[in-house]
């Protein structure tokens, strides 16, 4: 049975869409607990509605030249009092008692006083056969008078509405106290609690990003890597642990393996050395081959060697690698083999410069470059080892070349281009990667003027740091940039 | 010439015994470093060559303390221990020359050789590649046994190929070997005698060649 990965959720959206439904919940909940306050309350609903009616009559009023009132109301209001006469009234009274404005003032009930009454506000109910009548009245100050607004509305009890007017406003009442009382206070806090939430997950989890990152920086073929626990939070703590103990279980297993190569190698030789000695006192062409495979064989022990020794290189911090001189040498040491391949190594110096590096790892890596070049040239032709110019050191030959789609392939370990290619074992580009790698060295690849491939180190990047220096050297950076 | 030989590996030992032995050498052979040490009690050894790996004890305390006991004999260091650093360990605790596992006969010999010549300080008086031998000597170069004349800076670098028969002789130690300090060199008078060396020797159909190595020197390959 297959399991369909489920698709992958940050922890912000997973803690907001926790929130969210928390506040929907609570949203809910609080609208519950308002509906039923309404629905207990007979009078609070129909008290906000009269006062909104209030309100908007009170707007609606200007004082003319003459001193009389003008109420200019919104059509769907006045349309409201036109089709309602027994369902909405007003009247605005001045303080003498005088009606100035009026609209269906007949329904105002006579046993209501509402004239010449002086509270800044009063409503009041009175059940009737059909339902019910409620007349609020309430002080307005235009240019300095005093009036006082009443309104009359008629009203039946309706659904969870204990008094329902015939237009049904009162819906519209219900909904907008419902927006302030719930809406107005609950969302901004849900929206702040959102903000928070992503700050703070944010937050919590940048001990978590330092640490992968430093993990990124990790180099499992160095020895002794180890992520900082100190001054991380708990959480992150437990991971960053689990992590360095399987780092250093990585690390035994990988020193355990360098040692058996190491071993191996070292125990071969003696052997070869037996081979090699009984070889030499047989005499013919067929011992010749044989000495050569032998020399073969040898050399692939040294490589193995030289791979277990690029695998746990470390680059002192003063160590430094002439490469002019170190580009002689190795056409000094490997001329004679040349020679008996019947091809021919030739050095030149542009200028190179001395680097910071490890001069046996170069010395072998360039060996191994020089060896894999003087495979692939045909015979009577020269390899060339050019140092320089600059932090640059070439190895240039006139061979088939590397195709561009295998330029990437030929440095994994036991890779071999040609099955027929004898001698090698597809170790040697391998210790090249490996020394350019721990140098911060790049290798490139090219074609040869004429054909052929180039294979150039070019050194001078900063070489391999731990994964602390490099957070360290990062910041100095930002640092630097904010200066 | 007495020879003592420290090699735990029994076929080893017998081989470079014997090949030590063809070559015109008495080899005395141990295998463990307290047979050697009483070995070297009673006899006094022209060479010594030692194995590093040796069952009772490492080659390198062997070594410590034969010099601590004033035997001065030149020792070489036959091993498996390769790198850069064992080999500077090595001659660093009082070898004279250090060799790596598998090697060739010829090449030991040759090593030996070296070192046996060496306390006289005076360079060997016969030297020998393919049908070229030359005694320092009297100054005799020789081509299939016949003697051939040839200028005294052709001989110099005959010389100087000779010695380092097979590796590369670079351009500078011609320039030091031939010229006095203070004497102009052109840049192609090593060039030019070399050339000169070269046709002299083809001429009377020398079977060692003269190769040039641009940019670093020249290399006589036999």
């Amino acid at each position: 049975m297959s399991v369909e990965p489920r698709p992958t959720q940050s922890v912000i959206w997973r803690t907001s869409v926790t929130l969210l439904v928390v506040g929907a919940v609570a949203l809910l909940l609080q609208l519950g607990i308002v509906i039923v306050h309404y629905g207990t309350d007979e009078d609070f609903l129909f008290r906000a509605m009269t006062d909104q009616e209030s309100d908007a009559i009170s707007d609606a009023v200007t004082v003319r030249k003459s001193g009389k009132l003008k109420v200019d109301l919104p059509p769907d209001v006045t349309e409201r009092y036109r089709k309602y006469p027994h369902g909405y009234g007003f009247e605005i009274v001045d303080e003498s008692g005088n009606v100035m404005a009026a609209a269906n003032q007949d329904i105002f009930p006579p046993e209501i006083t509402r004239r010449g009454v002086n509270p800044e506000y009063a409503m009041t109910c009175i059940d009737r056969d059909k339902g019910s009548l409620c007349v609020s009245t309430r002080r307005i100050e235009v240019e300095g008078k005093s009036y006082w607004v009443n309104v009359a509305i008629t009203a039946q009890s309706a659904g969870i509405f204990s008094r329902i007017d015939p237009a049904g406003i009162v819906t519209g009442v219900f909904v907008r106290e419902l927006i302030d009382d719930v809406g107005v206070p609950m969302v901004p806090i849900l929206i702040a609690l959102l903000l928070v939430n992503v700050l703070a997950v944010r937050r919590a989890l940048r001990p978590l990003h330092t640490a992968a990152a430093a993990v990124q920086q990790l180099d499992p073929s160095n020895e002794k890597i180890q992520l900082q626990e100190a001054g991380l939070p708990r959480e992150v703590k437990v991971l960053v642990h689990a992590i360095n103990d399987m780092l250093a279980r990585v690390d035994r297993a990988m020193m355990a393996q360098r040692e058996f190569t190491a071993n191996a190698a070292h125990e071969l030789r003696t052997p070869l050395a037996v081979l090699m000695l009984r070889l030499g006192e047989i005499d013919g062409p067929a011992a010749d081959r044989l000495r050569a495979d032998v020399r073969a064989m040898a050399r692939l022990v040294d490589q193995l060697l030289e791979m277990a020794r690029a695998d746990a290189l470390t680059i002192e911090p003063n160590a430094t690698v002439d490469l002019a001189a170190i580009g002689r040498d190795t056409v000094e040491n490997l001329a004679i083999l040349a020679l008996d391949q019947g091809r021919e190594l030739e050095f030149e110096d542009r200028g190179g410069d001395i680097v910071p590096g490890n001069e046996n790892a170069v010395r072998f890596a360039l060996r191994n470059l020089v060896e894999n070049a003087l495979r692939h040239s045909p015979m009577g032709r020269a390899v060339q080892v050019v140092a320089g110019p600059g932090a640059q050191i070439q190895v240039v030959d006139h061979g088939k070349g590397i195709p561009p789609g295998q330029r990437e392939v030929i440095f994994r370990r036991f890779w071999r281009g040609d099955a027929t290619t004898s001698g090698s074992i597809g170790l040697g580009l391998a210790i090249v990667k490996r020394v350019a790698d721990a140098h911060g060295a790049r290798i490139v690849i090219g074609e040869t003027d004429g054909g052929g491939a180039t294979i150039l180190l070019i050194f001078g990047n900063r070489p391999e740091p731990d994964p602390g220096r490099a957070m360290a050297s990062d910041r100095q950076v930002e640092n630097d940039r904010a200066a | 010439m007495r020879l003592l030989l420290v090699e735990d590996n029994r076929s080893l030992a017998d081989l470079i015994a014997g090949g030590l032995k063809r070559a015109g050498f008495a080899v005395d052979s141990f295998a463990t470093a307290g047979e050697a040490e009483e070995a070297l009690r009673a006899v006094t050894y022209d060479l010594l060559i030692l194995d590093l790996g040796l069952p009772d004890r490492d080659g390198t305390q062997l070594l410590q303390n034969l010099r601590k006991q004033g035997i001065n004999a030149p020792v070489i260091i036959v091993t498996a221990r390769g790198s850069v650093d064992d080999r500077v360990a090595g001659l660093n605790i009082g070898a004279d020359d250090y060799l790596v596992k598998p090697f060739e006969m010829d090449e030991l010999i040759a090593r030996c050789r070296a070192q046996l010549r060496r306390p006289g300080g005076r360079s060997s008086v016969a030297l020998a590649a393919g049908n070229v031998s030359v005694d320092t000597v009297t100054g005799e170069v020789r081509i299939n046994d016949e003697v051939i004349d040839i200028g005294r800076r052709e001989y110099d670098i005959l010389v100087l190929l000779l010695r380092q028969s097979g590796r590369v002789v670079p351009k500078a130690r011609f320039e030091e070997a031939l010229y006095g300090f203070g004497e102009e060199v052109t840049p192609n008078a090593i060039e030019a005698h070399v050339s000169r060396l070269r046709k002299r020797l083809a001429a009377a159909a020398a079977t060692p060649s003269i190769h040039t190595i641009r940019g670093v020197g020249y290399l006589l390959k036999a």
